[in-house]
């Protein structure tokens, strides 16, 4: 049997490899070849809905990492890339078909080429400080936002249901913090870690905290592009994304 | 030939099964897994006495509840708003489970060049939803070679399984909630207001079935050790005869013990006058 069975899973492991579709990303404009969802994702996804809150966040999480797992290419994959990338992952792996709140889609009508968006970084200065915004890579988005699924998980679940939206919002600020010019010095923020930064993002004045979610939410603004159909109902990258048929 | 009393049972799959006697050392076992909710527990406890590994998750639950009727006590037992008894036979229970239609639970769900042959979960107890999966996969034929999935250990089941292509996994779900929706999900007590039972649902595709098994099986166990001593005390002083008892058998002794010692009490009684 294990000669036999080897065989079989090597198999297998050769049908995922053949069948790879090109897939355009949005930061790079170019297409980049990758393995189509397999039935471990689907099932690390399905497991995600069985937790709450937490179990949404990891869903975000497993996302990331099969982006940069059924990629065949070495990119460091942006922010921006990730809706676009899992569409068609999704419509080439499954199919265009999709029911939304009862409502048939076809992914098809979604925008598959947009260009590269503009504004990749942001300066806000403040009192004698200068903020330096830069749009997130897919690898810091996942261990950022790993931090918060861990803060959030020591929660109870009284707390979770209460706090978990600050934790991520003040998280989510921190994925676009990239440097810090002062009076005397610049401050890189990569050389913090994740925890230090949280703090500097706690102690920032509330009109820088506006700036700073404006521009998330204009990053947010063009890569939504690429999931929102004409009606405005936006595709939510849930754990039932590969199986809404 | 086992020394032990056994019973020929034919399950609603038409297989059959000799059942031994269940005696008071394995009850005993069996109310600690209940007392606990250890429901991996009771059912690997119960793979050993009662199951084995051929049988379907409705045999082995048709089996348990026949077990239960059988050497524990016939009836469940619900108390009404006026705090009377009212005994339900389980029998009601085998009777749904024998009009299960076997005959829509094969399937082969295919894509490309490879088949899935599916079935019916053949454990009592689901550690995770791969286990649930893993359940339901017979054979996998991919270019005409096939594997025989049931005989394949979990690490190898679970590897296989995520590498198969995504387009199959739909129709994994889809039997899945085929079986849920329409097959497995059955009520096994009918509701009656006036006499304050509750209907009992149950859905065969979940661990719903080893916690109906736990509830029915479950009795308190401080007033089982009470049975215990009062046994060891007054009926058998000195013997061992009760670790191989079965449960019915006990009661039956008791109440044979208890009329006994009250017509002793009438006679005694007759005799002062």
């Amino acid at each position: 049997m294990g000669k036999k069975l080897d065989s079989f899973i090597s198999k297998l492991d050769s049908l995922n490899t053949s069948e790879l579709v090109d897939i355009f990303v949005p930061s790079i404009q170019k297409e980049v070849s990758f393995k189509l969802f397999s039935v471990g994702q689907q099932k690390d996804l399905i497991r995600t809905a069985l937790t709450g809150i937490v179990g949404a966040i990891k869903c975000g999480v497993i996302y990331n990492e099969i982006i940069t797992n059924n990629c065949q290419a070495d990119i460091e994959f942006s922010y921006e890339d990730k809706n676009a990338i899992l569409i068609a992952l999704r419509k080439a792996s499954i199919s265009s078909d999709i029911t939304i709140d009862g409502k048939a889609y076809n992914l098809d009508d979604l925008p598959t080429k947009l260009p590269k968006f503009k504004n990749q970084t942001k300066k806000i200065k403040f009192s004698d400080f200068e903020l330096c915004l830069k749009v997130p890579n897919l690898k810091l988005d996942k261990t950022i936002t790993e931090k918060a699924l861990l803060d959030i998980s020591k929660l109870s679940e009284e707390k979770k249901k209460s706090e978990s939206v600050d934790i991520l919002l003040t998280y989510e600020i921190v994925k676009y913090l990239d440097s810090i010019k002062g009076d005397d010095s610049d401050f890189d923020l990569k050389d913090l870690t994740v925890y230090e930064k949280k703090r500097v993002v706690e102690n920032l004045p509330l009109k820088v905290n506006n700036k700073i979610i404006e521009f998330i939410g204009s990053v947010t603004e063009y890569s939504n592009q690429y999931i929102t159909f004409k009606d405005d109902t936006v595709v939510e990258f849930d754990a039932g994304f590969l199986t809404r048929e | 030939m086992s020394d032990n009393f056994n019973v020929d049972v034919i399950l609603p799959s038409g297989k059959s099964r000799r059942i031994n006697e269940l005696n008071n050392k394995q009850y005993l076992v069996i109310i600690k897994f209940c007392e606990n909710k250890d429901f991996f527990g009771l059912s690997e406890y119960f793979n050993t006495i009662i199951l084995d590994d051929d049988l379907d998750i409705i045999d082995r639950f048709y089996l348990l509840v026949y077990a239960r009727m059988l050497f524990v006590e016939e009836n469940l037992t619900f108390t009404t708003k006026e705090q009377h008894n009212v005994d339900v036979s389980l029998s009601v229970v085998l009777e749904k489970l024998e009009s299960i239609s076997y005959s829509v639970f094969n399937k082969t769900i295919s894509h490309d060049n490879i088949d899935i042959k599916l079935g019916i979960p053949t454990a009592l107890y689901f550690k995770d939803i791969d286990d649930l999966y893993n359940n339901i996969i017979k054979e996998i034929v991919f270019d005409n070679e096939a594997i025989d999935f049931v005989s394949l250990n979990t690490e190898d089941r679970s590897n296989i399984l995520d590498k198969l292509p995504i387009k199959l996994f739909d129709g994994l779900q889809q039997y899945l909630a085929d079986l849920s929706s329409n097959a497995f999900n059955m009520t096994l007590i009918s509701e009656n207001k006036r006499l304050n039972i509750q209907e009992i649902n149950l859905n065969l595709i979940s661990n719903g079935v080893i916690e109906f098994i736990s509830a029915i099986y479950g009795i308190d166990l401080k007033s089982y050790y009470e049975l215990m001593y009062a046994f060891y005390n007054t009926i058998l002083n000195g013997s061992d005869i009760f670790s191989t008892l079965s449960p019915m058998e006990t009661k039956i002794m008791l109440n044979i013990h208890n009329k006994h010692i009250k017509k002793q009490n009438e006679e005694l009684k007759r005799q002062q006058k």
